[in-house]
């Protein structure tokens, strides 16, 4: 066993590319754990946590870059570093014209540049609010990717873009898709006459996807920062969002998402959404019991289309259904809270342990659970380890951004987890076009012994069933 | 080595969704039958589908790539497109029919007339009556005068043709007149006919988009500001930059297009 910690003074890389390299040097034979990442307090703590001495770290700081490598063997560290070279060198592939010249170095250059109405910003917490303020004073729109942003900034920046007539989707953005463009993680979907507003990233993506199995497209989905309908922001983007949909002549339905919002606000953003002229779905969590699956059908008919049932690809029944405990792992916060209004609601589950492994505690130096399926393997094991476990219930949401195959990191755990007698059901979220093909993903989770759902709605009901011994 | 998907290997394009019933139907082969700096055009089954770079005018009917492929192998459908031997998947996809926003044929009318104040006179103005008349038989006529006249691979009177249909279609819905959607499907079957017969293969595909309210990017953003969103000026200065003679003689059946669902009171 051998272990490496370097420290490259003054080297900065985005945390995208660093989650992409930890993971590249993960697949090299040999390697046992590896952190790249920038030297901040957190990802000290965290790397003291996997074993490190951190002595040789002293005195790194932000703009350093840790390279942090446990190994069998020193040569498989060597090729390691080799690895990592090759990974932090990749430049992406950009068309001729945007090759020419030197990169802008900020955002007002690079908005005299070209013709940008929206900018993305995704740096660390602590800085987002500066690059977030100079975009709304160059002019433009912001979605703001970026999570751990205090509140008080969040409110700061949506009373300017309020003052200048811009959008702020965001903070803690995870999805946005304006005219089929994706922003952050978004699903692949076909323009049509939905529009959506969510302050909740994968409500909107199981809205996309619900809506794309009813044939139904998708015109934008606004992101709003899950902390939109709280009491300090109030609703501040959404109310904006609202009015930019209601103005779209393309726009013919909108759907309001979010996770549980303050009851107040919740009130205000009904009475805004019953003063426009185009019809509205509110799909806010645990609100009368209400589920995406539902807001999706609704918004169907509203349509004069007939909603189908949502697809699922559903495993044989074996044996009948040990009842007990219900476990359920997350990337996705809101569907995590959707299954949990389900489970709750039913007073016969023996009991239900939900968690949402993309939540801030998680996520903090390590790559999102929909990028990165190592926590959920882990966790995975260990529910299935557990006697009283009856059934483990997984979020799977493709599209772009997410992990490129997860059916094939998933599909092993999934069998064993079966054989140790635990049911295991699925909810995909995806849509057809999706770059990951959504029904060989679903094949092959189904094949190791997964029951798959579409709409995680139907999802956790079938859980619920399970959990309480009954076949469905 | 880092696993591919970190190089960004996965590839995508940008698809109209005019051509959605091709690339999710069986793999068809495609014909290139020409190309240009910018793009390429294949026959495939009765219909057109243009590859094109990123510099090249979004027609209602192309596929954008990040890159044009060397070879000319072409294989369309099965949720994809084949190019030289790479498949190719959607990563966008966006719609050629805009929708306008809803205006009042008094509005309307001040926009043409802004419209004309940055436009050349049209010494025939034959099509627009015929549009303004409502008879199919007339406006029939009129397109036959311009079917196929002019020079290059869209010929001009083609392009005039697109233009006042589509605008024709469009902005009629815009102002809620029922008449115009009407007039154009009853004209549609004999047009189809005539422009296969009497036009080029790419430029005959082109009418019959327009034809449904199918339209390139830049002929799209003028009808949004004839509706109301967006400055004309701009949209028709842009225009002009399409091909060499084609945005010219599309802005001149836009305008044809327009002054007919205005009735031709100008």
């Amino acid at each position: 066993m051998t272990t490496s910690l370097e420290i490259r003074s003054g080297r900065y890389h985005d945390s995208v590319r660093l989650m992409q390299a930890s993971r590249a040097l993960l697949e090299v034979s040999g390697i046992q754990d590896a952190l790249v990442a920038m030297a901040t307090d957190l990802n000290l703590e965290l790397l003291a946590g996997m074993g490190f001495d951190l002595e040789s770290a002293c005195g790194a700081g932000p703009d350093d870059l840790l390279v942090a490598i446990r190994a069998a063997d020193p040569a498989d560290v060597e090729v390691a570093h080799r690895c990592l070279d090759e990974v932090l060198s990749l430049r992406p592939e950009a068309p001729a014209r945007w090759a020419l010249g030197p990169s802008a170095r900020t955002i007002e250059s690079a908005t005299r540049r070209i013709e940008a109405n929206v900018a993305l910003v995704s740096v660390p917490g602590p800085h987002a609010f500066v690059e977030a303020m100079a975009a709304l004073r160059a002019g433009l729109h912001v979605m703001v990717f970026s999570d751990n942003v205090p509140i008080e900034q969040e409110v700061t920046l949506k009373r300017e873009a309020a003052r200048r007539n811009l959008l702020v989707m965001g903070p803690d953005c995870g999805t946005t898709i304006v005219s089929g463009v994706g922003l952050g993680f978004a699903n692949v979907v076909l323009p049509g006459p939905i529009g959506i507003t969510g302050a909740s990233g994968t409500g909107i993506q199981q809205l996309c996807c619900l809506l794309d199995a009813a044939d139904v497209g998708v015109r934008h989905a606004l992101g709003t920062g899950s902390r939109d309908l709280s009491v300090e922001v109030g609703a501040a983007s959404t109310m904006s969002a609202l009015a930019a949909l209601d103005a779209e002549p393309s726009v013919e339905v909108i759907l309001v998402v979010s996770k549980p919002p303050a009851p107040t606000v919740a009130a205000r953003v009904r009475e805004a959404a019953a003063a426009c002229a185009t019809p509205v779905v509110m799909a806010l969590l645990g609100e009368s019991g209400s589920t995406l699956e539902e807001a999706a059908a609704e918004a169907t008919r509203l349509l004069e289309r007939t909603a189908p049932s949502p697809l699922s690809w559903p495993t044989p029944i074996g044996r009948k259904p040990r009842p007990g405990v219900l476990r359920g792992l997350f990337s996705g916060g809101t569907l995590m809270d959707e299954a949990a209004v389900i489970a709750a609601a039913d007073p016969d589950v023996p009991e239900h342990r939900l968690v949402d492994l993309g939540a801030d505690e998680y996520t903090q130096g390590r790559p999102h659970p929909m990028i990165d399926y190592r926590l959920r393997l882990e966790q995975l094991h260990e529910a299935a380890d557990d006697p009283t476990t009856a059934v483990i219930l997984l979020d799977v949401v493709l599209g772009h951004g997410a992990h490129p195959d997860p059916a094939s990191e998933l599909a092993p755990a999934i069998r064993e987890t079966a054989d140790r007698g635990a049911a295991v059901v699925v909810s995909l979220c995806g849509t057809r076009h999706d770059p990951q093909d959504r029904d060989s993903q679903a094949s092959m989770l189904q094949r190791a012994g997964a029951s798959v759902w579409l709409s995680n709605a139907a999802a956790a009901r079938h859980a619920v069933a399970l959990a309480k011994g009954h076949e469905s | 080595m880092p696993p591919s998907w970190i190089s960004g290997d996965c590839v995508g394009m940008f698809a109209s969704v005019a051509l959605r019933d091709l690339i999710e139907g069986p793999e068809r082969p495609g014909r290139y039958f020409g190309t240009s700096r910018f793009a390429s055009w294949a026959a495939v089954g009765e219909r057109v589908v243009v590859v094109a770079g990123p510099e090249a005018v979004r027609l209602p009917n192309c596929v954008v790539v990040h890159e044009m492929p060397d070879t000319r192998a072409l294989l369309v459908g099965c949720g994809a497109v084949v190019l030289g031997g790479q498949r190719t998947l959607v990563s966008r996809w966006w719609d050629p029919k805009p929708v306008l926003a809803a205006t009042s044929l008094t509005e309307l009318r001040r926009a043409v007339g802004v419209l004309a104040r940055h436009m050349e006179p049209s010494t025939d103005d034959s099509l627009g009556s015929a549009l303004a008349g409502r008879v199919a038989v007339d406006v029939i006529d009129a397109s036959k005068r311009l079917l196929g006249r002019g020079t290059g691979l869209t010929p001009s009177g083609d392009d005039v043709l697109s233009g006042a249909f589509a605008a024709f279609l469009l902005l009629g819905a815009a102002v809620d007149d029922p008449s115009a959607a009407r007039l154009i499907a009853s004209a549609r079957p004999p047009l189809l006919r005539l422009s296969a017969h009497d036009s080029t293969t790419f430029s005959g595909a082109l009418i019959g988009h327009a034809l449904i309210g199918e339209v390139a990017l830049p002929v799209a953003t003028l009808l949004r500001a004839l509706a109301g969103r967006g400055s004309i000026q701009d949209a028709l200065d842009d225009l002009a930059t399409v091909g060499h003679s084609s945005g010219p003689a599309l802005a001149q059946g836009v305008f044809a297009g327009a002054t007919g669902v205005c009735g031709g009171r100008q």
